[in-house]
């Protein structure tokens, strides 16, 4: 009974352009300091979600290293025998993962050289590589630092050993057959592939053994159970010797994701500051009407509105202009989002960031986050002002307000 | 045989030092209609707010169709101001920013009775009161005598047993005074509702057979 005197009493409330101009500006303003604050979450979110992904297609789900450097095949297939039983349809491959020099006639860079098995590679990591004997695949930023495209020759430089007159390098010319996109400036910008065979040619006299297969494994999840990768580790900690190191696939950016956690929650405590702003305007319109429609509210009440009804009806108003808020806010992280895919002012520069584009990625934690303190303080504000109405006799708020 | 209507015991109201009632015990009888006078400030208005649930009293009773109003919880006393009171003060209390079809009926709408057969009352009343024709204007449109007519025609659009009015004609000529004090009155009768007038204005008390006076905080009666 009490919602069906919901729109009508709404509507006399909002009869006048004024009181609705009042109330279309207050929604707005609590719309877009929502919005702010939920950009802002979205953004760092975004930023979490997608290094994680990049990174995971560049690391696997879990990266294993041995403390004895490198790993041979009888090594692998006994100690890693209890991976397969352990996770069904999981996949891992194993890298030679070192650092050399590349140049091409003037420019020259620093890189992690990955030599791989290609197709193994590209079956547990997503990536296709296609790497013959004397080719070389480049990350796109590193080639676009060469001035290299497909088909030029660069120059790899690589120690032939760890000691002595074995740590000078050795020079030999690849030609660049595959140009790789992984989404990670800083990654993209480093890293060069080469067939395990060419390495194992250029250096064989270092490895301890010709079964040698690498130093790195990179496991990868089956589809579904990537979110259980702590558990995974743990497992994997037990049942591997202890001379084996196993981390998740963000290690190398931990503490820069514990960062932007720890800097998310404290944004979104400062910026409740913008919320708490636009509840002024909230609390400017509570007070508006108030002095404007106390007229009709003490009338309604003379003719029998009752309390109950007031104390209700009065704070559902309130949830109202709340919830088109809410849902004005969204409109508003859409459209940002929407600039952010496509307004070049708003690339992240890649020198600064490790990922080209940000999206703004909001879960239901964001939203409670937001949303709930603003209703709670609405609630609060509106409770607040309903006192005013309930504490004053009516007759004596007629003769006030009419006279 | 009469029926007490309401019947008020030893009714006090006290405003902080102030004692507005001071023991006033009455019985309003159905059907009937009094015109209440006094000075001002000797609590005939307060009196009046009492009876029409828009206050409480201090201590004492009314009770209404022989319910006492302190048992009334706030919501109860809401539906006894919607349904069983009809109110008409000196000033119409009109909402400036509503038309007047949508005064009339705003009881109707928050008591949530409003049908087609009271929006229909309310016509037959306003073409018999002569503001039909008001009924589309807003109230600063309309002269003070069709104010108070609309303001009637909202007290007795849920058709209730107790119509109270507070110096009803304390805005108006002697002519729509007297106009106002007889439609009153016929439409009390009509409705079959129990009227109780308070005035200052000896004239308009002369129209009624049931004659009371307010003096101190005390209601007699007069011959």
């Amino acid at each position: 009974m009490i919602l069906r005197l919901y729109l009508p009493i709404l509507k006399i409330l909002l009869i006048d352009r004024a009181t609705r101009k009042f109330l279309i500006g207050v929604g707005i303003g609590l719309a877009f300091s929502m919005a702010v604050i939920l950009c802002a979450l979205g953004i760092m979110d975004g930023f979490d979600r997608e290094m994680r992904q990049k990174l995971r297609s560049v690391s696997g789900d879990i990266q294993i290293i041995s403390r004895h450097g490198q790993l041979s095949s009888l090594e692998i297939e006994k100690d890693f025998e209890p991976i397969s039983a352990m996770i069904p349809d999981v996949r891992r491959t194993t890298v030679y993962q070192t650092e050399a020099f590349l140049i091409r006639e003037q420019n020259s860079r620093g890189i992690l050289l990955r030599s791989v098995v290609p197709e193994e590679y590209s079956n547990a990591m997503g990536i296709k590589i296609e790497l013959r004997i004397g080719q070389i695949a480049l990350g796109k930023e590193l080639a676009q630092y060469l001035g290299v495209g497909l088909g030029d020759e660069v120059v790899l430089a690589l120690p032939q050993g760890q000691e002595g007159s074995k740590m000078l390098p050795t020079l030999n010319a690849f030609s660049v057959h595959q140009l790789l996109d992984h989404g990670l400036f800083e990654f993209d910008s480093r890293v060069a592939y080469l067939n395990l065979d060419d390495l194992r040619t250029i250096i064989g006299n270092a490895w301890a053994s010709d079964e040698s297969l690498g130093n790195y494994i990179f496991v990868t999840l089956p589809e579904g159970k990537q979110a259980e990768v702590s558990r995974y580790i743990e497992q994997l900690k037990q049942k591997l010797p202890k001379h084996y190191q196993v981390r998740p696939f963000w290690s190398d950016f931990g503490v820069l994701l514990e960062a932007v956690k720890i800097e998310k929650t404290v944004l979104a405590l400062v910026l409740q500051v913008i919320v708490l702003v636009s509840l002024f305007n909230v609390f400017g319109f509570i007070v508006y009407i108030h002095e404007k429609k106390a007229q009709e509210i003490f009338l309604f009440r003379a003719m029998g509105l009752s309390d109950k009804q007031l104390f209700i009806l009065w704070p559902c108003f309130l949830v109202t202009l709340w919830f088109l808020s809410c849902l004005v806010s969204l409109l508003f992280v859409q459209i940002f989002n929407l600039l952010l895919h496509n307004l070049d002012l708003l690339k992240v520069p890649g020198e600064i960031y490790h990922l080209g584009r940000l999206d703004i990625k909001l879960g239901l934690f964001e939203y409670l986050l937001v949303f709930a303190p603003a209703l709670a303080q609405i609630i609060v504000l509106a409770l607040f002002g309903l006192r005013r109405f309930m504490n004053r006799p009516i007759i004596s708020g007629l003769r006030m307000e009419f006279s | 045989m009469e029926r007490a209507l309401v019947t008020v015991k030893n009714l006090t109201k006290v405003y902080a030092t102030t004692k507005a009632l001071a023991g006033v015990n009455f019985d309003f009888m159905a059907g009937t209609q009094y015109a209440i006078q006094g000075a001002s400030g000797s609590g005939k208005s307060t009196l009046l707010y009492l009876l029409g649930g828009l206050d409480r009293p201090s201590s004492g009773s009314i009770c209404a169709d022989g319910k006492d109003l302190a048992d009334f919880s706030n919501q109860e006393l809401a539906v006894y101001r919607n349904l069983f009171i009809g109110f008409v003060f000196q000033f119409h209390f009109l909402l400036p920013s509503m038309n007047c079809r949508s005064n009339i009926l705003l009881p109707a709408l928050i008591g949530n009775v409003l049908t087609p057969d009271v929006e229909q009352s309310v016509l037959k009343l306003a073409e018999y009161l002569e503001v039909q024709h008001c009924l589309e204007k807003m109230p600063y449109q309309l002269s003070g005598g069709e104010q108070q007519r609309i303001n009637l025609i909202r007290a007795l659009s849920l058709r209730p047993k107790l119509l109270l009015c507070d110096e009803p004609t304390g805005n108006l000529d002697s002519i729509n005074s007297e106009k106002v004090t007889l439609l009153l009155k016929t439409l009390a009768t009509q409705y079959g509702a129990t009227l109780i007038v308070v005035t200052h204005d000896a004239k308009v008390a002369s129209h009624f057979e049931q004659n009371l006076w307010m003096k101190d905080g005390h209601l007699f009666t007069r011959g």
